[in-house]
């Protein structure tokens, strides 16, 4: 499964948004005495860079000979961000999406660990332009369950 | 009623099991009915049905009649499942779960009569075609008294079930399976070796014919990949009657089309799509696809047959009678991704024995099915070339100049999104940094300085693509589902380099696609990360900037729409009669605020959509490829129903739960037509449906 791929890095030609990490904060949730944390949104910060980093190392290992350096999906891979994504997972949760990261690679399904498939989503988070927060994205089912997947606002919103 | 019985055999890959529930004296009903005996309805591939309970004026009454989550057929719920049932016998015969069991249902019902698995252990996992597959294949003796389900694992293995009882034919090859990974005229690895199939067999006059895939060859590691051949069986033996080569040995006819011996070291080409059959005139038509790989050509200069070539074999012998290139030295993924509709033609006052063959880059060939002579002329044109030294691009491509194309190709500053000035502004922006061009525009080579890549439309995946077209006999008109998308085509620098044509030469397909790619928004990386130099290596490049996408505030497609399309032919003159949007424009187009004020209700849903449709008497029948939110603030996707002979929408909102995913069939059964489809949850609901539809 393992793709040479040239390691490529380019500023793209592209606008960047104003907003930009500027705007990016870390969690808002306080934890004070008695209080429920709440459940980290992913539009304020739901991963650490490390576990993004972490999880790009494995998606191009497991993920990008199909998927694409791009995420754009490539045959029979669909896309893994971008609205085609979005448009599909938009409000599920990242515990749905973290079982079907679990389903890959289609050769070998099962086999990532927890940790791993979590660090996956984050990098997937990150591609799709969400940003990086303070805390680690949790691995436990339940915190993840209560966590939805959202893309980044649109320009205008 | 017999009871439950239960055969568990030890097989050398693992567990097989059978288990069936209701063991059946005979067929229930139906002897005048028109049953749907192969995937596409006929050998003809016509999705075609006579039936007309359900019409123009009660299809808005239509209700769920039964559904059959498939979850609990395998280990993990399906993903995307493709399967069409067959009508037949009396019963409803389908694929389904992640193991690809064969089953049997109650067509009134949903019931399970009866359940065939496969435990394939890592022959199963390594396979190269992984899912519930498209479906089985059904054969009866001329009396009747032998009735068989034939279908293909995903460990590549043939099997032939009792169609009453779901028990292996224990005289069909080894107990009732066939290991397609033996008897292939080359050597490949029993268990992980990269070859399978996700469709169905074609079987005809009483000959079983199967095609071979593979893992999908923009990632492969080396163009030495396992050879694509097709094969014929008997269908009461299951003894190997003929292979075809795809890729001629030498001496064979089409060997010299593979320069510098290319042929030798070259893989695939196998057949992946469905194919379709005459029964009279002893052909089935392969449509074959591309070499290794989908997006690079350096091992294999010259016109390489028989890739991406429509192949007509005698089906007892599998001898080749004709053949017709649709691509020469393919560079797009622009392979025949499914059967062709074989039908008569009334021209000039004469009955010409035609088919037409829909392609992902939105031709329809048309040829004589005796000859494989073009109806209607078919010129060869020039192309663009690539500017890599080691690519030998084909100086021409074949055009039908007849019928016009069902969706548009190539892309140009035309094409781009004009919904507004300022979509407009930025899409001429956006393209600035890549290479636009027409039909068969070669990979740009991505560098530095140079565009992102080749911004190709149709997409890899089409245009069309395996749900293939309908056709109504009656009427001799064709209909096909295509969809609008743009994919970012490009070679990376290493391209300009030679070409390592050893096995651990990887081919470098390299392409990205254009689907995908995040919001052009999105800012640089934090400070410290993945800064450094550009270069080649292996290594990921850290956090830096993700790659544009080509979508404009962040979700509309780079292209002005539809985004998805059915079109109506009449296949006697080649006319286009219609052509009408399909789907309902997705959410996060739709609520665009760049889109307010505008009417952007039905462009098209955006992606890799692939619809098959489905003609009755007088509809034309399909669902959507993509989901929206109703005003009650439900997911839901359409079924749709058209009058075929305008394209005008039949009245009524049928909301399926889940998104279309296999091709919608009917039959009538106990005096109640039903239409039945595979759909496919995403989410947290994620997994395979069938959902039958009746009127109350």
């Amino acid at each position: 499964m393992r793709s040479v791929y040239a390691a490529r890095r380019r500023l793209l030609a592209v606008a960047l948004c104003g907003a930009g990490f500027a705007a990016i904060t870390s969690l808002t949730t306080s934890v004070a005495n008695g209080q429920t944390k709440a459940a980290p949104s992913v539009l304020k910060g739901a991963y650490t860079e490390e576990q993004a980093i972490r999880g790009q190392a494995l998606y191009y290992a497991q993920c990008l000979s199909c998927h694409g350096e791009d995420m754009a999906g490539l045959d029979q891979a669909p896309p893994l961000a971008g609205p085609v994504f979005s448009g599909v997972w938009e409000g599920e949760s990242l515990w749905a999406l973290v079982q079907r990261i679990d389903m890959m690679p289609p050769t070998q399904p099962g086999t990532l660990s927890r940790d791993d498939a979590v660090a996956i989503l984050a990098y997937m988070l990150w591609y799709n332009g969400l940003p990086i927060g303070d805390a680690p994205l949790s691995t436990e089912q339940r915190v993840l369950a209560e966590m939805t997947f959202h893309a980044p606002p649109l320009p205008g919103q | 009623m017999k009871p439950t019985r239960i055969l568990l055999s030890a097989a050398a890959l693992g567990a097989a099991l059978s288990i069936t529930t209701v063991a059946r004296t005979q067929p229930a009903d139906s002897a005048a009915a028109p049953e749907w005996p192969t995937y596409g309805g006929n050998l003809a591939s016509h999705r075609y049905s006579p039936l007309d309970q359900i019409n123009a004026e009660n299809f808005k009454d239509l209700e769920i009649a039964w559904r059959l989550r498939t979850d609990f057929l395998g280990p993990r719920p399906d993903t995307l499942y493709s399967a069409t049932p067959l009508y037949v016998n009396g019963l409803l015969y389908t694929t389904a779960g992640q193991r690809r069991a064969a089953i049997a249902l109650d067509p009134a019902t949903g019931e399970l009569i009866w359940m065939h698995r496969e435990d394939e252990g890592a022959r199963g996992d390594a396979a190269a075609r992984q899912g519930a597959g498209r479906g089985v294949s059904y054969w009866a003796s001329p009396d009747g008294a032998d009735r068989r389900i034939v279908y293909v694992t995903p460990g590549y293995r043939m099997l032939a079930l009792d169609a009453d009882t779901g028990l292996p034919i224990e005289s069909f090859g080894d107990d009732g399976v066939v290991d397609l990974k033996l008897d292939f005229d080359q050597e490949i690895d029993p268990i992980d070796s990269n070859v399978g199939l996700n469709a169905t067999p074609l079987i005809v006059n009483d000959v079983i014919v199967v095609g071979a895939a593979h893992r999908p060859a923009g990632s492969m590691d080396s163009t030495w990949n396992v050879r694509g051949y097709v094969r014929g069986y008997d269908v009461r033996t299951g003894e190997r009657l003929w292979t075809f080569h795809t890729i001629p040995l030498r001496g064979e006819f089409g060997y010299d089309t593979w320069e510098d011996g290319s042929a030798e070291r070259n893989g695939n080409t196998g057949v992946w799509a469905q194919m379709s059959a005459d029964p009279e005139l002893g052909l089935v038509y392969l449509p074959v696809e591309m070499p290794t790989a989908d997006y690079n050509g350096f091992n294999r200069p010259g016109d390489g047959l028989f890739g991406e070539s429509l192949v007509a074999v005698d089906v007892r012998t599998g001898e080749r009678r004709w053949h017709y290139q649709t691509v020469h030295h393919g560079l797009w993924d622009y392979d025949l991704p499914c059967a062709p509709i074989l039908f008569d033609m009334q021209k000039d006052g004469e009955t010409v024995k035609a088919l037409a063959q829909p392609t992902k880059s939105a031709f329809l060939f048309v040829l004589n099915r005796e000859t494989g002579e073009p109806i209607w002329p078919i010129e060869e044109r020039p192309v663009p070339q690539s500017e890599s030294p080691y690519e030998k691009t084909s100086p021409t491509q074949p055009f039908p100049t007849w019928p016009e194309p069902f969706d548009r190709q190539g892309i140009s500053h035309d094409d781009l999104n004009d919904l507004t000035p300022e979509l407009r502004a930025e899409a001429e922006e956006l393209v600035k940094s890549y290479r636009l061009g027409p039909l068969f525009t070669p990979p740009a080579v991505d560098t530095p300085d140079g565009p992102l890549g080749t911004l190709m439309l149709p997409a890899d995946v089409g245009g069309a693509n395996w749900p293939g077209g309908a056709f109504d006999p009656e009427t001799n008109r064709l209909y096909i589902h295509s969809h609008t998308a743009v994919f970012t085509l490009r070679n990376i620098p290493a391209d300009l380099e030679p070409f390592d044509p050893s096995p651990a030469g990887a081919p470098r397909s390299s392409a990205a696609g254009g689907a995908g790619g995040p919001p052009p928004g999105l800012g640089a990386g934090p400070p410290g990360l993945g800064a450094g130099p550009p270069g080649l290596g292996a290594d990921p490049p850290g956090l830096g900037a993700p790659r544009a996408g080509t979508f404009l505030q962040g979700t509309i497609p780079l292209i002005k729409p539809p985004y998805d399309r059915i079109t109506a032919y009449d296949m006697n003159t080649g006319e286009m009669l219609w052509q009408k949007v399909h789907g309902t424009t997705p959410d996060n187009i739709r609520n665009h605020p760049a889109l307010a004020g505008l009417d952007v209700e039905r462009l098209g849903a955006y992606g890799r959509i692939f619809i098959g449709v489905l003609t009755t008497k007088t509809l034309l029948i399909a669902g959507e490829g993509s989901v929206h939110t109703n005003e009650a603030g439900e997911t839901v996707a359409l079924l749709r129903a058209y009058d075929k002979a305008t394209g005008e929408d039949v009245e009524g909102r049928i909301e399926m739960p889940a998104r279309q995913t296999g091709s919608p069939m009917t039959y009538m059964h106990n005096g109640k037509q039903y239409i039945v489809l595979a759909v496919t949850h995403a989410g947290a609901n994620a997994g395979g449906e069938l959902i039958a539809y009746a009127l109350p």
